[in-house]
């Protein structure tokens, strides 16, 4: 599954990133990487972007980033 | 020894704390994403011979945005003698990532722990001895707010600074080290020995700079290949993966948690963020940051700045802050405003018996506050004005007599900006005139019944002369009877406003008439309507500066970010637009808060849109004057606001320039905290300092060149001054008539309205005035005038309504006052492309829309259709076409090799 797929309150394990651009480096560089552990906190009121915390600090990401980023749950 | 020190780290870390703590709070340059990023530099407060660089704040030194580049940049230049990377202490493991980067330049690496405090309160614990020996890098904790522990990081930087012992980088797997190594073995020989790693590592990266430097690779291609083979992933994924692998091996054992609770910050946001309620709460924060700078607080300083300080003068009378009504300038104005409206209406009636060819030059010698100068000289020089002498009420008698055999009934109709309604008056002398006066105002009430909109616009007569009459059921004296108002010191402690200072100096040293008039008109003038904002600037930037610091604006981004993202527009968009309504300029200065520079530049060009407070009088003016009232246009404008902006940022971000810069939301949500009130301080102060410099120097360079435009002219083949009573030979009028046919397919072209246009490039307020003054000559009611002027330029009596509009449209939407201009200017850095851009889409905007306004709506109402309809209607398909077309597909060449 993909990460905008994942509920709130749920966490989840990244397996694969297939971003693009500088979209790509600025998602690796916030930390998002092979293994790292997700949960995702909120979605905004009108359902896009979503708020998660990774690497014990939130973060806001658009639904068609996360679509990029393959997860497992944890 | 002298030494450098790079101030390195994440946004938000405290970096520019630390700076201030470290060079005494004194090198405080702005440093705002987009605009001109800068280095600040300065040096320590206790030792000069430190010289401090602050460095933008990055994630990452990947060469994708500015202050990246700016970063990197430096510290490879080896001006460096030591890097001091800030690393908030809460969020350890994203902050790190930087510090496994810095690590790779061969320069001193010294880590200051911030925000402790954070750390502490939610029960974690940090192990800064464990931290260091894991990192292999000295580490000391401090609090850059309350400034502690800073001079032990001082004097660890400088140490490390001496000793100059080389960093030892974050080591990676050992597959990943070998294959680093073997790159790094066949780097050119150019690449100095301790920057091989870093150019190997950038070059797996696909770092386009770093692989220009390195001039002819192509037979490194290999080393890259063997990195995604060996690790099954891109190798910029592996790079990042491998740091990030390395921090976590040992952030387990340095942090601990002690005590674990739900954060403050998740607590607060359970509330501000929460799906049904942020949007209220959204809205409530913007109502009340509107309330406060806007309508409330900031509307009392500008008026108290504009009014006051540079206008007559103003009461020093705290009290009348809490209660207004019973101040000593609501005493002074109980008395004022009778005496002005009783002038009004003395004036109004003289002009009218004139007309009837009376002669009234004693009565306006002897009643009128500031009589004609050249009336009184002819009068001669024993002639003193005294409204109670005997030769005055023989003057009245006999001017009575003679204005009610000749029946003179005064018409005129005065707009009130703030109630946005009208006011007509009817002016009689004796018992016939009375009957004449309320036949005539009951006639306009039932006109005004008629149309549904009885509460716009009210009738009154008025005795010209008479000593009491009622008026709404209380007696109030009326016409020539009314007494002036007192001295102002008589109300209470009178503080003179600094044009009247400086007018008073200007007279007392008897300075040249041409010279007054240029001070007093021109630069006070000018000067102090630009100064006469730096109070509700002052106040809205407080605002902003309190929800940048707390934390809440990155938040505001979350709550909106779906919508203005299809506006091309950044969900912090909504916060100039709703300080638009009030002031286009700090409108446009909160801009600032938008990280994209294409959004940013977007909402820059795009904010003066919505009609400011300045604007309303003509929405006013329209409204009531041509359209009776009607309920419709002042939404309609604020409307056309919106919608323009909407539009424009849907058309514009399908051209090339914006087109060009994807806008990511990647966005970090930072703790809630509370700022420092000195920060704050510092914060609204340094904008609003901004403003008072650069906007003043602009406005005032236009305000004396439209004071001269306005005042000087060619009469009878002479240059000379013309002043108002000969506006119609002024430079402006030439330059008016000169290009009022711009204006013809809008419907008003006369060089009256296009002077208008002109002058309201100064300030928006003068537009109703040039009209006062450019219509009024004519006729009772320049209101009228003006409308009588459209029927002649639009065609037809019919079409005045439709050119009305077209006027307002422009007038709403064109390019704003030179104020506002000064700020567009700052924030796209100069009278560059970009400024030009948004004059120019911002005219083209308000011609186009003026244009499809009046050509349809005369199609509509005359049902001739020419060549300007065709031209209306192809505007209107290109707009369209700008909003429907699919985006052109267009690739940043630069990103191509990295995907």
């Amino acid at each position: 599954m993909t990460l905008d797929e994942v509920r709130v309150g749920n966490s989840c394990t990244v397996t694969r990133f297939n971003g693009t651009g500088e979209i790509r480096r600025r998602i690796l560089d916030m930390g998002i990487t092979k293994g790292a552990e997700i949960s995702v906190r909120k979605v905004a009121p009108l359902g896009d972007p979503m708020e998660l915390t990774v690497r014990g600090y939130y973060l806001s990401l658009r639904k068609s980033d996360a679509a990029d980023i393959e997860v497992v749950p944890a | 020894m002298a030494i450098t020190l790079a101030l390195v780290g994440n946004p938000n870390s405290g970096k520019t704390t630390l700076f201030n703590q470290l060079t005494g709070n004194r090198q405080y340059v702005g440093n705002w994403p987009g605009v001109t990023v800068e280095r600040k530099t300065g040096t320590l407060k206790s030792n000069r011979d430190v010289q401090i660089i602050d460095l933008p704040g990055i994630y990452s030194l990947t060469p994708y945005s500015n202050e990246e580049i700016i970063a990197r940049d430096y510290l490879i230049s080896g001006d460096v003698d030591v890097i001091v990377d800030i690393v908030d202490a809460s969020n350890l493991e994203r902050n790190l990532y930087l510090t496994t980067q810095l690590m790779e330049f061969g320069v001193p690496v010294v880590v200051a722990l911030n925000q402790m405090d954070i750390v502490h309160k939610r029960g974690y614990h940090i192990d800064s001895a464990a931290l260091s020996d894991a990192l292999g890098l000295p580490v000391v904790e401090i609090s850059a707010l309350r400034g502690e522990g800073i001079e032990q990081m001082v004097s660890v930087a400088q140490a490390a600074a001496h000793k100059h012992q080389p960093v030892q980088p974050a080591r990676f797997s050992q597959e990943l080290e070998d294959l680093i190594g073997h790159l790094e073995g066949d780097l050119p020989a150019h690449v100095p020995a301790h920057l091989k790693r870093f150019y190997a590592i950038k070059y797996l990266e696909r770092d386009q700079k770093v692989i220009a430097d390195l001039g002819d690779i192509a037979d490194l291609d290999g080393h890259l290949r063997a990195v995604e083979a060996r690790f099954g992933d891109k190798a910029d994924a592996v790079i990042t993966d491998a740091r990030y692998t390395y921090i976590s091996h040992f952030v387990k054992q340095v942090q601990k948690r002690t005590n674990p609770e739900m954060s403050t910050t998740e607590k607060i946001d359970h509330v501000l963020l929460n799906r049904v309620l942020a949007l209220p709460i959204f809205v409530l924060i913007i109502m009340a940051i509107y309330f406060i700078s806007v309508s409330t607080v900031g509307s009392v300083a500008t008026d108290w700045a504009n009014d006051g300080v540079f206008g007559e003068g103003w009461y020093l009378d705290p009290l009348a802050i809490v209660r207004p009504e019973s101040g000593a300038q609501a005493a002074y104005d109980a008395d004022a405003e009778p005496y002005d409206e009783a002038q009004t209406a003395i004036a109004e009636f003289l002009s009218a018996a004139q007309d009837k060819g009376i002669d009234t030059s004693l009565i306006e010698a002897h009643f009128l506050a500031e009589p004609d100068e050249s009336l009184l000289t002819e009068l001669g020089e024993g002639f003193e004005p005294n409204p109670q002498s005997s030769a005055a009420q023989d003057a009245l008698a006999q001017f009575e007599r003679a204005a009610a055999e000749a029946g003179v009934i005064a018409h005129y109709s005065l707009i009130d900006e703030e109630e946005l309604g009208q006011t007509d008056y009817f002016v009689y002398v004796g018992e016939n005139g009375r009957t004449q006066a309320q036949a005539l105002a009951d006639e306009k009430n039932a006109e005004v019944a008629a149309n549904g909109r009885a509460d716009a616009i009210t009738a009154v007569i008025y005795n010209f002369d008479s000593e009491s009459a009622s008026l709404s059921g209380s007696e109030d004296a009326q016409g020539v009877r009314v007494a002036a108002p007192h001295d102002h010191s008589h109300y209470g402690l009178w503080i003179a406003g600094i044009p009247t200072l400086i007018g008073n100096a200007l007279t007392a040293v008897d300075c040249a008439d041409w010279l007054y008039d240029l001070i007093m008109n021109g630069i006070v003038a000018g000067v102090g309507a630009v100064l006469g904002f730096v109070p509700q600037i002052m106040i809205l930037f407080f605002l902003l500066a309190l929800l940048e610091g707390c934390g809440y604006m990155a938040r505001v981004t979350f709550i909106l970010d779906r919508i203005f993202r299809r506006f091309g527009l950044s969900g912090k968009t909504f916060i100039p637009m709703i300080i638009g309504t009030g002031c286009g300029v700090p409108g446009i200065m909160a801009s600032r808060t938008i990280e994209s520079e294409s959004s940013r530049r977007l909402t820059v060009m795009t904010t003066t849109f919505m009609p400011c407070s300045a604007k309303l009088p003509i929405i006013a003016l329209i409204s009531t004057a041509v359209f009776g009232g009607s309920w419709w246009v002042a939404p309609l404008a604020y409307f056309m606001g919106i919608a323009s902006i909407v539009v424009s940022g849907i058309i514009l971000k399908k051209t090339r320039p914006f087109i060009g810069e994807t806008t990511p939301y990647i966005m970090e949500l930072p703790e809630y905290r509370l700022p420092r009130f000195v920060d704050l301080l510092r914060s609204m102060w340094e904008r609003a300092w901004a403003f008072i410099k650069k906007a003043g120097t602009i406005i005032l360079l236009a305000t004396i060149v439209m004071w001269f435009l306005s005042g000087y002219g060619i009469y009878e083949g002479r240059f000379m001054w013309v002043g108002e009573q000969l506006m119609d030979y002024s430079l402006l009028a030439g330059f008016g008539n000169a290009f009022a046919w711009i204006f013809t397919p809008l419907g008003f072209a006369n060089w009256q309205a296009a002077s208008t246009v002109v002058t309201g490039l100064i300030a928006k307020e003068n537009v109703i005035g040039t009209m006062a003054i450019v219509f009024g000559a004519s006729s009772s009611s320049w209101a009228q005038a003006f409308m009588d002027s459209l029927a002649v330029t639009a065609g037809s009596a019919e079409l005045v309504p439709v050119a009305a509009f077209s006027f307002m449209t422009f007038q709403l939407l064109c390019a704003p006052c030179f104020a506002a201009m000064g700020a567009i200017k700052r924030e796209m850095g100069g009278f560059n492309t970009w400024f030009w851009a948004a004059i120019g889409w911002e005219c083209g905007w308000a011609y186009a829309v003026a244009l499809i306004v009046f050509q349809l709506g005369k199609l509509v109402l005359t049902g001739s259709f020419d060549a300007w309809s065709a031209v209306a209607l192809l505007i209107l398909a290109a707009i369209i076409f700008g909003l429907v077309r699919p985006l052109p597909s267009y690739k940043k060449p630069q990103h191509a090799a990295l995907s």
